[in-house]
């Protein structure tokens, strides 16, 4: 269970130094425990979901940091926020995709949904899941002077599935959509 | 299949797509929203913000999350805030909404922006934040800025604006003029009905009580039933204030009503009180001007049609009335001022004042109601007496406007000129008092009492023609026929004789018309002419005014008088079947006794014999009658010219008197070349102790003047003394070598006419012939009258107290021509004056004190008392 968090936690920092345009990026885990307390404006929730397991990531953001990341990342300014939004919306599904691969080369077959946005408002509204086989952690990914608040819960449906699952720290790779599954 | 299964997940990712749209569309009104919406933890954490709140922030709405709601609040106001929201979370309100203000973003304490706050719980999320609220805020400054305008012009308007809710008490809220109008601050929740109505309910009509009783059970109630009663409900009310310290004050207030009416239904009323006090004082007021127009056409009618001749003598005469009705009103005579009323009223009938001579009447009836019940409520009387007052003062201005006669104009003209001679005195008076000339103030000053005398000064017969007029008048009231004789010769009496002689004959001449003379039928039926007949005669004879005053009527009926006397409960029966005639005849007199059987404006009051009595009485006067059954009766009045009280106001010395005459005249022969012989009578006049009565100073002047003038048209004049056998002294004044047109100039002149009336007036007696006229003024006091009179003093009395003494006592014997020796009397205490009077045969001691005062008035009363015997 670990594995997987730390596997969702490398691939959003993997993606995000590839999505972003960031290479200096750091990872910082909140000493609050608090997992899903109102933490930003907006979130862009995406489920990795299968027989055996249901894997939410979240990022959680204000428009001010989803269009620095964008100017960052396409050098130039957005034409609206919807730009910026949709441009996180595109990291987390990104991140889907690569768990997604993850979970598939591995025989463990999953679908990814559409990267939804809302606000962190609606934070309050979900609720934690309530078995044993279950995690969840929060994360920023810092770049410069904005960080991105993440959120991995993972929700484990066939508890024997861990054990077939193998994940080591991926090698850096310049190809940073490799894997990425497009969305419908 | 898998074609299927994209197929399927192409759809619901459209959806979701779809709904995330809408969701985001919430969000953003939810964000655009024009009033504060946010939902908070129970620590008040922002959980969710919208810009509307973001703004009080100065921060954009995204970043707000996770900020203190209390931060846009002072401290303090937090604490109000949170002392509401605390009832939510501790007291399990569902809800709570209030007014709280905030300031405005960072100009905390400055500009305060009013907020009405609600306040209502979320949700309970235990996983994440806990409890949650949701908090709505309007900004309402501006509502407030203009509720505060709405209410300044609210509160300007000087009405009472009330409402009137369903429990039929007034609401808390009204406008600010109501507490002015209603004198308190207790105005919200009153009922209604008591608040407003209880004080003038009684004076409604009773359509409008009710109407108001309709108006009390009108709530809830269609507005058909409004529409009702409203004709009814009182436009206007009487209301008493109460105020705090218990003063009242009267007020008519305007109302109009206005039903708040809800789905045909009357939830309240809008009251609006409107005082009207002034406007419905002011609509009094001109009631009474109107009533007043009306009553300044009659008096022009009845002053036009007045007799100028006869208003003429009668404002004379009125105006001594009215001076003397407030007199006695003010010194409460009752009965004397019934009297005066009975005359105003008299008079006024004569030459048609009606109104004056009704309200004279009515102060009458006010009067004998008030002596007969004992109420001793004389404020109506007074009321009524002012109103007298005014309209005699009205008709004597008309009068002046409207008088046109050339004899009046004339007689006026002469009045005026006199008025504008005193007007010239008194301006030449005020200057020498200004330039501090005391003899010439003093000369002045007798100047402008002589004119004054002249003025007011009249011949008895003048009251003929009133006389007649009004014998003719109340004959006629009482259809009876009347004719007077009437015979006086010129006999100059001064003013107040005159006024007794007048009143006296107009009441006779009532009482006669009223009580004695018959009617036609009767007359004739008797064997006496139709008209009835009254003789009256005036005489002088040695200082006594004799006046006759007979009439051929029925008499006085001795036998009613009986009745009456014993109705009266004044004698007993067997007293007055006893009592002789001549007795029973003068309880005529008695106040308040009457014969007549009813009252009516001319008889039955019994108030005209006792206001003759008590009139001749206080000039020294007396009066009788003699009566015969169906022949007649007789009055006979008598009335002294000279009053003994009036004999010696003043008492001086003759030998004074007639040096200062001397020094006088000295100067005159000096400035006026006037040639007078007074040889001898300094030395006359000291031949014995003499003492004038009549006020020195005025004397002097008027003989001056008497001597300068007759100086002025004889060669010579010549002053005598002489003493007569009565122990009158009297100064004879012989002239020589005048020509006619002097002789004429003398008769004329004012100050020797005015002169001769004063000595008449004061005791004296003025007695002309062609070639002298003798002045009588004086007394000379026998030898065994001479008093002597001694003093003594105590040896406590210092020389210089001694010396003081000696120098008054000299200064009394100068002043009254008498001797006081000077003993003293070392045993006694303190200063002891005692008189030794010759003609007391046992020494006469009285204690004086040393006030020079007591002295000399003691010794003027004795001179008095002297000269009176």
């Amino acid at each position: 269970m670990e594995k997987l968090i730390t596997m969702i936690k490398d691939n959003s920092i993997d993606r995000f130094k590839s999505h972003m345009k960031y290479n200096d990026v750091s990872i910082e885990i909140p000493n609050d425990k608090n997992l899903n307390k109102v933490r930003s404006f907006r979130t862009v929730i995406i489920l990795v979901s299968g027989d055996d397991l249901k894997l939410i990531f979240k990022v959680h953001f204000t428009s001010e940091i989803a269009n620095y990341f964008y100017q960052n990342a396409m050098q130039k300014t957005p034409a609206a926020v919807e730009k910026s939004i949709d441009f996180m919306k595109e990291y987390t599904n990104v991140v889907a995709g690569r768990i997604k691969k993850f979970f598939t080369d591995q025989n463990v077959n999953v679908g990814i949904s559409l990267p939804i946005l809302t606000r962190g408002f609606d934070e309050i509204f979900f609720e934690l899941p309530k078995i044993n086989d279950a995690i969840v952690e929060n994360w920023i990914i810092k770049a410069e002077k904005y960080h991105l608040c993440c959120t991995g819960i993972i929700e484990l449906l066939n508890p024997n599935v861990v054990s077939r699952l193998k994940y080591s720290v991926p090698e850096q790779t310049d190809n940073g959509d490799e894997g990425e599954v497009n969305f419908l | 299949m898998s074609f299927n299964i994209n197929k399927d997940l192409q759809a619901s990712h459209s959806i979701i797509t779809l709904l995330e749209k809408a969701k985001n569309f919430s969000e953003i009104t939810i964000d655009s929203l024009p009033i504060v919406f946010a939902v908070i933890n129970q620590e008040g954490v922002i959980l969710r913000a919208n810009r509307c709140l973001a703004q009080l922030f100065r921060k954009d709405c995204e970043q707000i999350l996770r900020d203190n709601f209390s931060s846009i609040f002072e401290k303090e106001t937090w604490e109000i805030f949170r002392n509401n929201f605390n009832k939510i979370i501790e007291c399990d309100h569902k809800f709570v909404e209030f007014e709280l203000d905030i300031s405005d973003g960072e100009a905390k304490g400055t500009i305060k922006e009013s907020y009405y706050w609600y306040v209502t719980r979320f949700g309970s999320f235990e996983q994440s934040e806990g409890n949650t609220y949701v908090i709505l805020g309007q900004n309402i400054s501006k509502l407030r800025e203009s509720e505060k305008q709405l209410a300044e012009i609210f509160n300007s308007i000087s009405l009472a604006i009330l409402t009137i809710d369903s429990n039929k008490k007034i609401m808390p809220r009204y406008s600010a003029f109501a507490e002015c109008i209603f004198k308190t601050s207790e105005i919200g929740g009153n009922n209604f009905k008591d608040f407003i109505f209880a004080s003038g309910m009684r004076l409604l009509l009773k359509d409008a009580q009710d109407a108001i009783n309709g108006l009390e059970n009108i709530f809830g109630e269609s507005e058909l039933m409004y529409e009702v009663i409203k004709d009814k409900l009182p436009k206007q009310i009487y209301y008493k204030t109460c105020g705090k310290n218990g003063n009242t004050e009267e007020l008519y207030l305007g109302l109009s009503y206005q039903p708040i009416i809800y789905d045909g239904i009357v939830k309240r009323i809008l009251l609006i009180v409107e005082d009207r006090t002034s406007i419905v004082k002011a609509e009094e007021e001109n009631k009474k001007i109107k009533i007043l127009d009306d009553q300044v056409v009659r008096r022009v009618v009845q002053v036009r049609s007045a007799k100028p001749e006869m208003m003429e003598i009668l404002i004379h005469e009125v105006d001594k009335l009215f001076s003397r009705s407030k007199e006695h009103l003010q010194s409460k005579s009752w009965r004397n001022f019934a009297n005066t009323m009975h005359s105003i009223k008299g008079n006024a009938r004569v030459v048609g004042l009606f109104t004056l001579a009704n309200l004279a009447h009515q102060t009458e009836d006010l009067l004998l109601i008030s002596i007969e019940d004992q109420l001793n409520d004389y404020e109506k009387i007074r009321e009524n007496f002012i109103l007298m007052d005014k309209e005699w003062e009205e008709i004597k201005i008309l009068f002046q406007a409207l008088k046109s006669d050339s004899s009046n104009k004339s007689n006026s003209a002469n009045k005026i000129a006199n008025i504008g001679e005193i007007q010239e005195l008194f301006a030449q008076y005020n200057k020498c008092i200004l330039e501090g000339q005391i003899v010439e103030t003093a000369i002045i000053s007798e100047k402008i009492n002589i004119k004054l005398q002249k003025i007011l000064s009249v011949e008895l017969p003048s009251i003929k023609q009133l006389i007649l007029e009004r014998a003719e008048q109340t004959a006629k009231k009482l259809n009876k026929t009347v004719n007077v004789d009437f015979h006086c010769p010129l006999i100059k009496v001064n003013d107040d004789i005159k006024d007794v002689v007048n009143e006296a004959l107009l009441h006779l001449i009532n009482n006669s018309l009223a009580h004695g003379i018959e009617d036609e039928p009767q007359r004739i039926e008797k064997g006496k002419t139709p008209t009835g007949n009254v003789c009256i005669v005036i005489k002088e004879d040695k200082d006594i005014l004799h006046i006759e005053f007979n009439d051929d009527g029925a008499g006085i009926n001795i036998a009613k008088i009986r009745n009456k006397i014993v109705k009266q409960n004044l004698l007993k029966l067997e007293e007055a079947a006893t009592l002789h005639d001549d007795k029973l005849i003068q309880f005529i007199f008695m106040p308040g006794f009457s014969t007549a059987d009813e009252v009516d404006e001319i008889k039955g009051r019994g108030i005209g014999l006792d206001a003759v009595l008590s009139r001749i009485k206080a000039y020294e006067g007396t009066i009788n009658v003699k009566t015969a059954a169906d022949k007649g009766s007789t009055f006979i009045i008598e009335i002294p010219l000279i009053k003994k009280k009036e004999v010696v106001k003043k008492l001086y010395s003759v030998r004074n008197f007639v040096t200062n005459l001397i020094d006088l005249l000295k100067v005159m022969e000096k400035e006026d070349n006037i040639s007078i012989d007074y040889k001898n009578l300094l030395a006359e006049s000291t031949n014995g102790t003499g003492i004038i009565f009549i006020d020195r100073t005025k004397l002097l002047l008027a003989l001056t003047n008497h001597i300068g003038i007759v100086g002025q048209c004889y060669k010579k004049v010549q002053l005598n003394f002489r003493k007569n056998d009565s122990g009158l002294v009297s100064l004879i004044l012989s002239y020589k070598d005048i020509s006619d047109k002097s002789q004429a100039e003398l008769k004329y002149s004012v100050p020797i006419d005015i002169c001769n009336h004063y000595i008449l007036n004061h005791g004296g007696r003025v007695v002309e012939t062609r070639e002298r006229t003798e002045i009588i003024f004086g007394f000379y006091l026998s030898k065994d009258l001479i008093p002597l009179i001694t003093y003594s003093y105590s040896k406590d009395l210092s020389n210089s107290e001694i010396e003081n003494l000696a120098q008054f006592i000299n200064q009394v014997m100068d002043e009254f021509d008498i001797r006081i020796s000077v003993e003293k009397n070392e045993t006694t205490a303190g200063i002891h004056f005692v008189k030794h009077l010759q003609d007391s045969r046992v020494s006469n001691h009285c204690l004086f004190t040393v006030n020079h005062t007591e002295f000399k008035r003691s010794i003027f009363d004795h001179l008095r008392r002297l000269i009176c015997l």
